[in-house]
This record gives C-alpha cells, structure tokens and sequence, in this order.
C-alpha cells in the first residue's frame, strides 16, 4: 500500500481529495442535493396548496397534483437524508484507513533514523490530530461545497421561472451567504485555528510526558513544573476558542438573518407581479417558502471554511513528513546481495548532525561470518552508532561500511536488514500479545520456536505468566524493562539473520541470567557483534574490541 | 425525549457543572424570547401574503409590515448567535478545568494508580475525550433547551390558532420523541462499544510508530502498514453497524418532521377548500408548523454529538474519581528520617509482589537492596515514596504510617533516581529544576558538576541546550548524571536509587559512584541494584527473596 498523502501536483488538500473513494462521493453530493431540494420542494408545494385552497376551486382533483407533491417530498426527503448519512460516513471512515496507512508508509523510509530527532509526543499527536483533521475534508469541506452549487444552481433556475429578478436575488444571496461570509470568517478565523491545533498538540505532547515520566515529576518538584507548562498551553487553547466562538455566533447570526432578505424579495417582487396580474396568486406563498427552503444549501458552507482552514493546515504538516529526506535510500540500481555476511568498516567517521564532536573517527572494524565480537568503551564512545552504520540507519561520513565486500550504499536496503537482527538498547514492544511481539522476528514461526527463543534468553516463565498469548500491555508496559530487552533478543534470535546486532542485551541482567545468555550467544553458528559495559563477563569465544572516545 | 437516557450518569454530573448551569439558564430566557419573535415574523408574513393573494393591499401598502417582519426575524437571528457565543464559552471553560483536573489527578494517583492506564488511551481520553465534551456543551445544551421551550410554545400557539392542527402537533411530536427514546437509548449502547474500539485502535497506533524502527529493520515495516489497514477496515465495519441504528434516530425524526408538515399542509389545506377555516389562520399555522420541529431536527444531529460525548465523560469521572492512596495531613518532621516497612504485603492481580516485608533504615544509613529480578525491590521502593499503599502491614516514618502523611511533603524530602530516569523535553537547567524550580544558575551548574555532568559543557548551547523528546541523543550515563544532578540541588533527606549504574560501562561507573557517595553523605541512602561494585558504597546489603512466585528467577 503506497498510498501517497500529497499530490506530485496541486498542493497537500488535492493530494489528501485522490484519496476519496469517486463512485461514493458523487454518490453521496447528488443524495445530499436531492434532500435539500426535497426540503425546498415541501415547503413551496404546502404553499401553493394553501393559497390554492384559499381560492375556493370547484373540485379537490384540481389539488391534487400538489396534494400529492407535499406527501412524495414529505417521504422522499428522510429516506434520501439517511441513505445519504450512511454513505458519507463509510466514505469517510475508508478514507481514514487510507491516509493512517499512507502516513505510516510515509514514516517508514524515515525509521529508525530520522524518528529520534522530533518529539515522539508530537509525533503521535501528529498523526492522530492530523489524519482527524482531515478526515473530515469531505463531510465537512467538500460535500458542503458541492451540495451548495448543485441544490443551489436548481434552486435558482426553478425561481427564474416564476420571477428572474428574484432569482438573480436569491443567487446573490446564495452567493452572499455561501462565499463572501465564508470567506470573510475564514480570513479572521485563520489564526485562531492553528494556534488551537497547536495548543492541542502541544497539550497532548505534555500529558505525554507527564504520563511517561510521573515518577519524575512526583518525586522532583510534585508536578509543578509539568503544571506550569500544561496550563500555558491550555491557556493558549482558551484564548484561540474565544476568537472562534465570536466568528461562530457572528456567522450563525448572518446564516439565521440573511434568508430573510430573501423571503422579503419573494414577498414583494412577485407580491408586485400578482398585483399586476402577470404572476398567478397561487405562487406568492410557494415563490417565498421554497426560497426561503433553497438557504438549506448553503447552510452548511460556514464550517465548510473554518474546516478548509484546518485541513489545509493538517494535510500542510503530513506534506512536510512526507516531504522530510530519509537518511538513508536504496540505490537505484542494488548490487546482489553477498553470500558472504562479513561486516568491515573502514575508516569509518560519523558526526549527528548538529553534534558539537563526532560519534566516531576512524574506526576500522571487521566481524567475520559466525564470528562473536564484543564492542566495550565508556559512554558516549560510539558504541550504537556502530550498530546503526551496520544496520544502515545512516551512513557514514567518510569510510565505508561493506558486507561481503559489497559497499552498504549499493545494496538494497532491504537486503542489508536481512543480513542482520538488530536489538536497540530499549526495544520497543507492540500493545498486544507476546507471541505477536515475537512473530515480528519471523511471521511463520511456531509455538515451540517462540518457547525456544524465550528460554534462550530465560524467559520461560513469560510462558505462564501472561502466556504467548498473553497481552504484554502498552507498549510492552506490563514487563520489566529486562523483559522487554530480552524479548527484543529473542525477536532477532528468530529471524534467520546470519549477523546479530545487539546493544546491551544483559544490561538489566544479574549475573548468571547474562551469563547463561551470553554463552547461549556465543554458541550461536551465526556472527554476534555486541555493545557491553561488561566485558569481564564475556569468556575466550568473544573478540573484544574496546572503543575510545574519538 | 431523545435526552432521556442522557439525564443519569456522566452526562448528568457534566450537566451539573456550574458554567453549565448557568448556560442551560441563559438559554431558557433566549428561548422564550426566540418563540415571541417567530410568532410575530410569521403573523406579519401571513398578513402581507393574505393581503396580496386576496388582492386587498400591494406590495407597496404592506411596506410597514414587511419592515416589522425584518426586524422581528434580524433580532431572532441576533438572539441565536447571542447563545451560540455563550455556549461555546460555556464548553471552553468547561474542557479547560477538564483537562487541568486530569492531569492534577494523574499526579494524585501517581504511577502506582495510574499504571493500569494505557498510557496511549489516557492521552485519548484527555486530549480527544475531552474534545468530544464540546459536543455536550456548546451544541446538545442549547439544542436541548431549544427544544424544551420553543416547540410546546409553538405548539400551544397553534392550538389556539386551530386545534385541530394543534392536535396533530402535539400527536406527532409525541410519536417522534417515543421512537427517539427507542432508537436512542440502542444507539447509546454500540456508542459505547465504539468508544473502546477507537482507544484500542489509538494505543496501537503509539506503539507502531514507537515500534517503528525494529519493524523496518527486520524488513516488516510494509507488514505492518497492511496490519493497521486491516485494523482501520474492522474499525470502519464496526463503526458502519453503529452508525446504521444511530442514523435511524435522526431519520424518524426527519420522517416524523417531514410527515407532520405535509399532513398538516394536506389537512389544513382540505379544510380551507371546504371552508372551515380562514385563509390567514391556515398560513399561519402551516408557516408555524416547521418552526415546532426545526428545534428538534436540531436537536437529533446534536444528539449524536451528545452521545459520543457520553462515554467520554464517563472516562473522564472516573479517572477524576479514582481514589488515590490515602491523603493524610501530618506533617514530616525535620531532619533526617528513620523509615521501615512493617511486614508488608503487596499484591497485584492476585499474586503476592511483597509477603511480610520487614525493613528498617536508621537515619543516615546506606542500604542495598539485591535480589533476582521480580523479587518486589522496586514495589518496595515505590511504598516508600508514597505510590499507593501495601495490602497489609505499613511503610512508616519517623514512626508514622505513610497513610497518614502529607505525601507532598514526604516527597519534597525524598530525591528519587529510577532505573531509567524521565527527561523533560525542556533544557538541561529545566531537567535539573524539576529538583527544586527555585534553583539558582549557581546551584544548578554546581550539581551538574557534582553529578560529574561534564558533557553538558560541550553541549552547543550548555545548560540551555534543549533535550527533545526523552532526550534521545543522549547515552544512558549521560541521562543519569542529569537526574543525579536533580537530586543534587534537591538536597534531600533520603536517596532512592534504582538500578543507578545498570547501563554504565565500569569507568562510568566508579565516576557515578564517586558523585553517589558524595551525594548520600549526611543524608539515608537506598539502593536497589544489581551489580557488584555499587555495594562498597553502602553499610550493609539486604538480599530480598522473591515471594512464592511461580518463576524461574528472572
């Protein structure tokens, strides 16, 4: 699924519109049409009865054909209104799947790389707020818009055959009502709602931080700092719904008054033509009711606006995600992918972008196939970025990283990630069962693969307690944080990988749960490079390689 | 009444809140004056319209009642935009105090009680929960009053102008709010069950980009895109049923509207051709007739609103109404505590996490905590801190029992180093301040540098060099040190330690200890670790055995 968010052309909301399902939404503008016109079409034909009814005809069978237009419109109108609900919203809800899996693949040439650098928080928030921003881009935008110029357009051809004066009225406040006050909100409106949707991520990023951290923040100042900065976003929201909520009533009060003007213009324009004769009297009250029913159409268009605005706003965002370079790429032409899994690195520099000294410098590194090599050296020595060259999250700024002598960088991607299973310091989990977790590491694995796998790394007793089909909570939250690393080993102990890439596997480990880990590790047949703080743990199968500050 | 089953519960706690209430006031008073100006709108619409068709005045002798019938209807359109503000200010007030309260009361319950929350759904709740109260305040309660008031109004007005149209008013009305309350009080249950799917759906939308970068790197990423496809297509089925019996509310009150008025154009108009009635009274009540169910269209597309806010707040209370542990008032005595756990029992989900825990720590000693991992060191930990509270048994200071302490102020006595210290995604100086927010520059630079934090002056911007999420750059050495700094300018009277080393290399390591000892000097000090070489520092190391857990030692 490459669903892509933005357009190659015609800004983010064009490219958000691609996404919309075409049968449906027509479907659903032409149903939205119909009930306004329904609506319209009732009020005129009881207006027309009464008057007609009022003149005293010599049979009831000259009522009749109105008789039976207020019965049909009168039925017609709510079946078409439900249908017309229930497409939209399906329309919509495809949609949503649509652009959550279109953002997710957006994100996916951005792992593991460039998702460290922005706030996880804002992330979230992000993709959450965003995708319901824009959800709402055909209920609330597009379908209000195209509705108001079809019912409206009917709406006005209809008056012109009784009075085109009047229907060149009641397009002028069409037109008025649909547009110009629109149009005028939004610019005054504008502010206001990014600086709500702002606030809003803003407050969502801090509750995350306040969830995550609690502890922290209870035990260092009782909470008042993450208060302070939680109130100031909140206050922020208020301020930006006040100037909403003036827009809001303003707008409402010109949707409730401006249909007036136009039920007056009925009243005496062909008020005048009845007076002249030129106008049966019968189409006084039905001219001005169905009139006043046309405004319907543009009822809606109001929020259409205010709701453009967001939505700009939101597709603008998810553009910049999109538009956002990974670090790294596939080549265009791959090289095959070496049989040989030897790792080298040579020469090898690498300083994070915005880092005041590099992560390493010239470091010449080579673990051959099924050889177990240990990286130790104090913090901050460049011991995961080792990994991460390895693995391909980046690439080097100078020096080459190989695989079998072949360069990183001529390699597919994917096939440099099947060479190796990589274990981050603090894997992250999946809210959902053990067995999921570790299927990531290979799809078709079977129960006792995923029992062999937790007893390498002696968790046999997640087996009972919560099971493999057990829920391992969010994120993982209701294991230990050893639990989580050691099912993040046993993840990449399942997929066939020849080359292992582990970052502090027995980090949370006492000393014989490391032990029997480690030695389970190096009795392995395929390579193991690990980063330990422990090397006097590791016995004469390991090659230590001790990395100093650069 | 469609807010039948919208009167008990959540909904009617929220209804309750005074901003609210005033609300809910002010728009009885609008709606009154609402129904007076219909009524003379329509009455000088209907003589200007009577005159013309019964060729007894022209356009141009009615100019006067034309006019009054603007005014009339530019006024009522001033009224309603009038309680539109006011509702919205209503819902801002109320989902600002909403949100502040459910953060206030996440810092009450602290991790212990707030631990069974997905952290994913409690952010729902707050941020997209909340959100959904808008729908309750600022449209169901206007709505709602709306048409309380204006339709009996119009309806009274009716029945005197014709009772028989009156009657059949009052007759549909009621049969519409009948079916309503059946449909509705269905709708409100799969609303409910809608609720819980999209909090599911939202908690594993975190951990998939959390997840993200193992995906990719073990080539499942584009797997795990179609798995949230497949997960968006059962959510769009599921929400597809609730939206058919939901929608069904709105289309008999739409039927039963639609209905109503055509049967009153078709009776009325029957009676005029047959005499029994004078034209203007038949225009007016036909003209009326709308005006009786315009209040309760309005009112079913805002019930909807109402309802997906139901479940919302019903979230919200009982977050806000969890008890946390036990709030006492006695204040902690100065100086420097004498603590111990009093055989304390801990359980969780049934099984014993703590069996008859007995500790003391005498004022000024230094304790380590060793033992398998599971063994209960941290939830021994956590009581000391004052996060929740032991089945049986007591956690006591200075001889007094935690529950009847000031927490707070326990708290502000204690400094507290986790295994994997939270940082703020402010500046270093703003991570050290959590500490104690009063901190001079001084007293921060002073307890990073006793914190051996010397990489901060090679960060670009120093102490001001913001960290970003959980600061991600970061090693783990480099985040303790920032989280010893804080317990550094804290200067309290008891140190907490978890795992302090655990993701050291050995020459970090001795440097942390080196800053540790110097940290707990005239202070009680408590380890739990794992490792050797933190076990010098300390006067004695208490092993704690894991309860009867059915575990290997793990």
């Amino acid at each position: 699924m490459t669903a892509h968010l933005t357009g190659r052309r015609g800004g983010p909301v064009l490219g958000v519109l691609r996404l919309l399902p075409r049968r449906r939404a027509a479907l659903a503008v032409v149903l939205g049409a119909l009930v306004v016109l329904c609506g319209a079409g009732l009020l005129a034909a009881s207006g027309a009865l009464i008057t007609g009814a009022s003149r005293r005809p010599e049979t009831l069978f000259v009522l009749l054909p109105l008789i039976t237009a207020v019965r049909l419109f009168g039925v017609a109108r709510p079946a078409l209104r439900y249908v017309e609900r229930l497409v939209t919203h399906d329309l919509t809800l495809r949609l949503v799947g649509r652009l959550r899996a279109g953002l997710l693949a957006a994100l996916v040439p951005l792992a593991p790389a460039a998702l460290t650098g922005s706030r996880g928080g804002d992330l979230l928030a992000r993709i959450r707020t965003d995708v319901d921003e824009l959800q709402g881009v055909f209920v609330r935008l597009v379908a209000p818009a195209v509705v108001a110029g079809l019912a409206g357009t009917v709406a006005v051809v209809l008056t012109a055959l009784v009075s085109p004066a009047l229907a060149a009225v009641l397009a002028l406040l069409l037109v008025v009502l649909g547009v110009a006050v629109p149009v005028l909100a939004r610019r005054a409106g504008r502010h206001a709602s990014v600086a709500a949707a702002r606030a809003d991520a803003a407050f969502g990023a801090d509750l995350l931080d306040l969830v995550r951290g609690l502890a922290d923040h209870a035990t260092g100042d009782g909470g008042a700092t993450a208060r302070r900065v939680l109130e100031a976003h909140l206050d922020e929201q208020a301020a930006a719904e006040r100037t909403s909520a003036r827009l809001t009533a303003a707008t409402t009060a010109l949707r409730e008054g401006v249909p007036a003007l136009g039920l007056l213009a009925a009243l005496w324009l062909v008020g005048w033509d009845v007076t002249t004769g030129a106008t049966d009297p019968v189409l006084l009250a039905a001219t001005a009711l169905g009139v006043l029913g046309a405004f319907e159409a543009v009822g809606g268009l109001g929020a259409a606006y205010a709701a453009g605005e967001g939505v700009r706003a939101a597709a603008g965002r998810v553009a910049d995600l999109e538009a956002r370079r990974p670090a790294v790429t596939d080549p265009p032409a791959p090289s095959p992918r070496p049989a040989d899994p030897t790792l080298r690195l040579r020469g090898v520099s690498l300083t994070y972008p915005g880092a005041p000294a590099p992560a390493l410098a010239g470091l010449d590194l080579t673990v051959g196939a099924g050889e177990k090599v240990a990286l130790t050296g104090p913090s901050g020595a460049g011991k995961s970025s080792v990994l991460a060259l390895a693995l391909r999250a980046r690439d080097p700024d100078t020096g080459t990283v190989t695989l079998g002598g072949t360069d990183l960088r001529e390699l597919a991607l994917a096939d440099v990630r099947a060479v190796s299973a990589w274990v981050p310091q603090a894997p992250a989990l999946l809210g959902s069962s053990v067995a999921a977790n570790l299927r990531l590491g290979r799809p078709d694995a079977t129960d006792a693969e995923l029992a062999a796998a937790l007893g390498a790394v002696g968790l046999d007793a997640l087996l009972d307690a919560p099971g493999l089909d057990g829920w391992v909570g969010e994120g993982g939250s209701r294991l230990s944080a050893g639990e989580r690393a050691r099912v993040g080993t046993a993840r990449a102990l399942l997929t066939p990988a020849p080359l292992l890439l582990l970052d502090e596997p027995t980090a949370h480990l006492d000393g014989p749960l490391a032990a029997r880990l480690l030695d389970h590790l190096a009795g392995l047949d395929r390579a193991v490079l690990l980063v330990t703080h422990r090397p006097d743990a590791l016995d004469a199968r390991w090659r230590t390689v001790p990395l100093g500050a650069p | 009444m469609p807010a039948a089953d919208l009167t008990a519960g959540p909904t009617a706690r929220l209804l309750r809140l005074p901003p609210v209430r005033r609300l809910a006031a002010a728009c009885v008073a609008l709606a009154v004056v609402v129904w007076a100006l219909l009524l003379v709108q329509w009455s000088l619409v209907t003589a200007v319209v009577v005159g013309v068709v019964e060729g007894r005045a022209t356009p141009g002798s009615a100019a006067g009642l034309l006019a009054g019938a603007l005014a009339a209807w530019v006024g009522r359109a001033g009224v309603v935009g009038l309680r539109d503000l006011l509702a919205a200010r209503a819902s801002s007030r109320v989902r600002r105090d909403a949100r502040r309260d459910l953060a206030l009361a996440l810092l009450r319950l602290g991790p212990e009680g707030a631990e069974g929350e997905r952290a994913g759904e409690l952010v729902t709740t707050a941020t997209e929960g909340v959100a959904k109260l808008d729908g309750v305040v600022a449209r169901f309660v206007p709505g709602a009053v709306t048409a309380a008031v204006v339709p009996p109004l119009v309806a009274a007005a009716v029945l005197v102008l014709d009772p028989g149209a009156g009657g059949l008013l009052v007759l549909g009305g009621g049969l519409v709010l009948v079916f309503l309350w059946l449909v509705g009080t269905r709708a409100a249950r799969s609303s409910r069950e809608q609720w819980e799917t999209l909090g599911r759906l939202g908690a594993l939308l975190v951990d998939t980009v959390g997840v993200l970068p193992v995906l990719v790197s073990t080539g499942r990423a584009r797997g795990s895109v179609r798995w949230l496809a497949d997960i968006g297509e059962r959510y769009r089925a599921a929400t597809m049923r609730v939206l058919r019996t939901a929608f069904l509310s709105g289309f008999v009150l739409e039927f039963g509207a639609t209905l109503c008025t055509a049967l009153v154009a078709v009776t009325v108009g029957v009676r005029l051709f047959e005499g029994q009635l004078p034209f203007a009274t038949a225009l007016l009540v036909l003209l009326l007739t709308p005006e009786f169910f315009a209040p309760l269209r309005a009112l079913g597309a805002d019930h909807h609103a109402a309802l997906e806010g139901r479940p919302a707040a019903e979230r919200l209370f009982a977050l806000l109404d969890r008890a946390g542990p036990a709030a006492g008032g006695r204040p902690v005595a100065p100086g420097v505590p004498a603590v111990a756990w009093d055989a304390v029992v801990l359980r969780r989900d049934g099984r014993a996490v703590l069996d008859g825990f007995d500790l003391a720590l005498p004022p000024g000693s230094r304790t380590a905590l060793v033992g398998p991992s599971g063994a209960g060191k941290t939830s021994a930990v956590r009581l000391l801190l004052g996060f929740g509270d032991p089945d049986a048994g007591a956690v006591l200071v200075d001889g007094v029992p935690m529950t009847e302490l000031d927490r707070d102020a326990w708290r502000a006595r204690v400094a507290y180093v986790p295994e994997r210290p939270w940082l703020l995604p402010g500046t270093v100086a703003e991570n050290v301040r959590l500490g104690r927010p009063d901190a001079t520059d001084g007293e921060v630079a002073t307890a990073l540098e006793r914190a051996g934090a010397h990489f901060v002056a090679r960060l670009p911007r120093g102490v001001d060099t913001p960290l970003g999420e959980d600061a991600a750059r970061l090693s783990g050495g480099e985040r303790l040190r920032i989280a010893l700094a804080r317990a550094f300018v804290k200067d309290a009277a008891l140190v907490v330690l978890d795992e302090p080393t655990a993701q050291l290399d050995a020459g970090t390591e001795a440097d942390v200890l080196a800053a540790l000892d110097d940290l707990a000097r005239g202070r009680t000090l408590l380890t739990v670790t794992h490792r050797e070489a933190p076990l010098a520092l300390h006067d004695r190391v208490v092993t704690v055995a894991a309860p009867d857990r059915p575990r290997a030692a793990a």
